[in-house]
């Protein structure tokens, strides 16, 4: 009787095993289902996200949308602006070519002015040539006075001795004579010295008035040299412009 | 103040001037002009392919030429003057008949003036060129005859360097013996060196100017 019991009661407890287990995995099973009116409430709550989503990204396409206008707005002020610059910056440029072409048109006006100095050197080579004739004319007479005290020392070395020859008579001509030639001695030394003078008014007037006229073109060169620059500066600006 | 004693004075007052003049131009730049001159007339004075021997002289008071051809080449630095020395004589013209390819009978005495004339203008000419390589602003005179006595009184133009040269054509003995005489007066500080490769005879053509 007793083992009939213990029988009934393992297998009852046997039989309750599975049971229980199938028990406990139903009521899990029941915990992971949502009920509907749970369902429906998070569906409306998505819905409301979504909605609220909905009209955030409409607001910031509406931004968006109003900053690309007021970029938009800002580009083309930007843009007018610096056309007005550029517009700005060719007229001063223009002004600027005009400036400096008229100031070349200036230069180039000066210059050939400047290049009319070589009239004035021509003038100082003619006056030159004025002075050197000049100068032969005095060697000429210098050499013709030179001539005549040569003579007249002749003449009173004869009046001494024609003096000499008249003897006591002869007396005061011989002194008068010896004044005559000691005068004469006295033009031949101032000839002498005289045409030293010549020779060396020759050289420095010969010296100084080549030097005036190769200064001349030495001033020459340098300002054709300054009307080529102009020149080249010219046809660089109408290039440019 | 007596009259020797004022002479005295103006001698050294002259001589402490001269010596200024003399330390301007640098023993470089007084060479090189010597070269450049030595160039110009072995290339204007000396007929093509004959030898010149160049002998530099002290003096002179010996040379008894009669004229001489001056000419001058400016800057505002300083002022070159060259003298060739020359007598119209028949030496003196069948040299230069020679050197114009002209028989020297067929030529005048105007002809042997204006040819050593030109012949000064052409040394010249050279010179001036290349001491353009080394000066950018110079000009030259054209040439005058004067007499040669005036070379007595070179030291009147308050002269830096002063050098005289005698050029002898060993292969041409019957040419008179040449004499050239430089004057140099510098109103700065003087000084350049010619290159030892530019130290050869130039012959090449002028520019024209």
């Amino acid at each position: 009787m007793v083992n009939a019991i213990l029988l009934v009661v393992l297998g009852a407890v046997l039989a309750g095993l599975p049971l229980s287990l199938l028990w406990l995995r139903q009521q899990r099973r029941a915990q992971r289902l949502i009920d509907a009116g749970q369902l429906e409430l998070v569906r409306q709550q998505a819905q409301e996200a979504l909605a609220r989503q909905e009209q955030q990204i409409q607001a910031h396409e509406q931004q968006a949308q109003q900053e690309r206008l007021s970029a938009q707005r800002l580009l083309e002020e930007m843009r007018h602006e610096s056309e007005t610059m550029i517009g700005q910056l060719q007229s001063q440029q223009s002004d600027s070519f005009s400036r400096v072409k008229e100031n070349c048109d200036a230069s180039q006006d000066t210059i050939a002015k400047l290049l009319g100095l070589v009239r004035t050197f021509e003038r100082w080579h003619d006056d030159m040539n004025v002075l050197i004739a000049h100068n032969r004319d005095m060697h000429r007479m210098n050499d013709e006075f030179a001539l005549i005290v040569n003579q007249v020392i002749i003449v009173a070395l004869n009046a001494s001795i024609e003096a000499a020859r008249a003897g006591a008579h002869g007396r005061g001509f011989a002194v008068v004579a010896q004044e005559v030639r000691d005068l004469a001695q006295r033009a031949e030394k101032l000839s002498k010295s005289y045409r030293a003078n010549l020779y060396q008014n020759d050289l420095i007037t010969t010296t100084t008035f080549q030097d005036l006229q190769a200064g001349g073109k030495m001033i020459m060169g340098a300002v054709i040299g300054l009307d080529l620059i102009n020149k080249k500066t010219r046809d660089t600006l109408a290039e440019a412009a | 103040m007596s009259a020797n004693e004022m002479d005295e004075v103006h001698a050294v007052t002259a001589a402490a001037a001269q010596a200024v003049q003399e330390e301007r131009v640098s023993a470089a730049a007084r060479d090189g002009l010597d070269v450049l001159l030595q160039q110009a007339l072995r290339s204007s004075l000396v007929p093509s392919g004959c030898q010149a021997a160049f002998e530099v002289l002290d003096d002179i008071s010996h040379v008894q030429e009669k004229k001489m051809v001056v000419l001058t080449i400016s800057s505002y630095l300083f002022r070159l003057v060259v003298m060739f020395h020359f007598t119209a004589d028949a030496a003196t013209r069948a040299h230069f008949a020679r050197l114009h390819n002209v028989a020297a009978a067929e030529m005048s005495e105007q002809a042997l003036l204006d040819a050593i004339a030109e012949c000064g203008n052409l040394c010249c000419g050279i010179f001036n060129r290349e001491l353009g390589r080394y000066f950018p602003h110079l000009g030259m005179s054209t040439p005058n005859v004067i007499d040669r006595q005036c070379a007595a009184y070179l030291q009147k133009l308050n002269c830096a360097h002063l050098r005289h040269f005698a050029i002898d054509l060993a292969e041409l003995p019957e040419s008179p013996r040449f004499h050239v005489s430089l004057c140099v007066s510098a109103y700065a500080p003087l000084d350049f060196a010619v290159a030892a490769e530019e130290q050869v005879d130039t012959t090449g053509e002028l520019e024209l100017f």
